[in-house]
């Protein structure tokens, strides 16, 4: 039973009745807009200027914000991605092709989605771009059409997921206008290569219907913008505390004059692979310090996504909630990047898991599991680097990529271990023990979570290995 | 016992596991508030498949039917009419 009252950092803003009811007031749209601005300015967050003018139009006109919201990302993409020194002409017919691309892709396969390109558009979509990327690296980089069709190749990666998920969404005939929904690829509020909140039938499910929803979903933004100001400073105090002053932590050196100096694991591995390793103790605070950065910085990250996104009116679920409460490897994965396992699942954990051994519950989620956080994590983390293939070859990337493929292997395993166990069990396990043992696999397993592609299994394998038992290199 | 019945008490016994005590109407969207998640959404369909004598194909599916008891139920009727 929930504790009648429990002590919050930030309040539970969306339950204040008078608060709700000022929201829907033009005063009160305009000053949480103001408000949600200065947070964002006070976190230096980029386009600090331009959300909250976006926001505030979709404030005061929610009926048209899917227009906005298109409006303000073709500005983004057009100021922020396109309008750095330097922008070709042929990036800006990079940009167009790919959207005349999306546009035909989308739009055929809403016309046609039993003919067979579309039965599995996802899978075609991903081979025809592999095989794009495999054709543009074997040609030499010079001339205008090549150069055009490897921005195009580059552009189509950031973009590909967005893609997928509209081709997914092929049934449903939303009231959007094609073009509307082209422009919700990469929306405003900001996103990795993966999509957030998920494609645009998820975000008509999720959209804000009347004022009061609007109220409560603007305030449920900016609570979580402010609880990831809060991280922000803890991971700076962190940062200050364990690895001494650097970047935003510096600000800090004042108060916390003194640091435990643990080196930075990139650093400590370095250092073992030179054959002068710190302390083995070291090099476990080091571990432990990179799973706890690495924690803190996608909470912050997400948190900033969900909560503009939830002041532009969608009430999107949090990306990161609570991880420290898994008590299993899977319920972890699941809390700490949903959006990236939501992808997983979507593209490639469902597809098999309905084709593949039905006779078979164990094999059949097995093999689902470990094509989606194996296979598929992998495959992400490829087209997300297929940038450096014009600085060092499509060989040299899939080759340094072996090392995030082993530890996709491990975690794909893991966690379908961690699901087959979870499916017998009649109540969810609790305790400090089970989260402990999560926690603790996953900050070993994130040493091998690198894309330094330098360094091979064997410079990770030695280095973990040293963590127990003296391993010279 | 009707399909209905048997796929509240499956979801309410998904939900009772993951320590949610909250009661559900037939009509409330449990996928997306968070309720349940895509890995409780393929133990319904093997619950489906098992015991509904319920068998969804790659290209009918989409995760959305699952949102709510009176959605699966509208998937289940659909595809039997």
């Amino acid at each position: 039973m929930e504790p009648a009252f429990r002590p919050r950092i930030i309040p539970r803003l969306e339950t204040w009745p008078w608060l709700v009811r000022l929201v829907q007031t033009w005063f009160g749209k305009v000053a949480l807009t103001a408000v949600f601005g200065g947070i964002l300015t006070l976190n230096q967050y980029p386009r600090a200027l331009v959300i909250p003018i976006a926001l505030l139009a979709i404030s005061l006109w929610p009926q048209h914000r899917r227009l906005l919201v298109a409006f303000a990302t073709f500005y983004s993409l057009l100021v922020f991605t396109l309008g750095v020194n330097g922008t070709s002409n042929q990036q800006y017919l990079a940009v167009i092709l790919f959207f005349v691309f999306a546009g035909i892709c989308t739009y055929q396969a809403q016309l046609r989605p039993n003919a067979w390109i579309f039965r599995r558009p996802v899978r075609n979509l991903l081979v025809f771009y592999c095989a794009l990327v495999v054709i543009v690296s074997c040609l030499p980089f010079n001339g205008f059409t090549v150069a055009t069709l490897s921005l195009f190749v580059l552009f189509g990666g950031k973009y590909i997921w967005f893609l997928g998920y509209a081709l997914l969404d092929r049934r449903r005939k939303g009231p959007q206008p094609l073009l509307v929904r082209l422009f919700h690829f990469q929306p405003f509020w900001g996103s990795t290569n993966v999509p957030y909140p998920k494609g645009e039938s998820y975000l008509a499910r999720i959209e804000a219907r009347t004022d009061q929803d609007l109220a409560v979903t603007q305030l449920k933004g900016l609570k979580l913008v402010l609880w990831a100001s809060v991280l922000k400073v803890l991971l700076a105090l962190f940062e200050q505390l364990v690895h001494g002053p650097s970047g935003t932590s510096g600000c800090f050196s004042r108060w916390l004059p003194g640091s435990f100096a643990v080196p930075r694991m990139q650093m400590a591995i370095a250092v073992y692979l030179a054959r002068q390793p710190f302390p083995r103790g070291l090099c476990w605070l080091s571990v432990m310090a990179n799973f706890c950065s690495i924690l803190l910085n996608i909470s912050i990250m997400g948190h900033f996504i969900i909560g503009i996104c939830r002041m532009a009116g969608f009430n999107a679920l949090r990306n990161t909630y609570n991880p420290l409460a898994s008590t299993t490897i899977a319920d972890f994965y699941n809390r700490v990047y949903y959006y990236f396992k939501e992808l997983l699942v979507d593209f490639f954990f469902y597809p098999t898991y309905l084709r593949y051994f039905k006779d078979r519950p164990r094999l059949r989620l097995f093999f689902a599991t470990l094509a989606a956080a194996g296979f598929g994590n992998l495959l992400y983390h490829i087209l997300a680097s297929i940038g450096v293939v014009s600085q060092i070859g499509l060989w040299r990337l899939i080759v340094g990529f072996h090392v995030y493929a082993i530890y996709a292997m491990i975690l794909g395993l893991a966690i379908a271990i961690s699901q087959i166990r979870s499916m017998g069990r009649a109540q969810a396990r609790s305790g400090l023990v089970g989260t402990l043992g999560v926690l603790f696999f996953y900050s070993l397993i994130m040493v091998l979570d690198s894309h330094n592609l330098n360094w091979s299994i064997a410079d990770y394998g030695s280095f973990l290995l040293n963590l127990f038992v003296p391993f010279p290199r | 016992m009707q399909k209905r019945e048997k796929l509240r008490r499956f979801v309410g016994d998904i939900l009772i596991r993951k320590g949610d005590n909250e009661p559900f109407a037939d009509n409330d969207s449990l996928l997306l508030t968070g309720r349940i998640d895509s890995l409780n959404v393929l133990e319904i369909v093997t619950f489906m498949e098992k015991e509904l004598q319920f068998n969804l194909s790659e290209q009918a599916f989409d995760p959305s039917c699952f949102d709510s008891i009176d959605s699966m139920v509208e998937l289940i009727e659909g595809s039997t009419t």
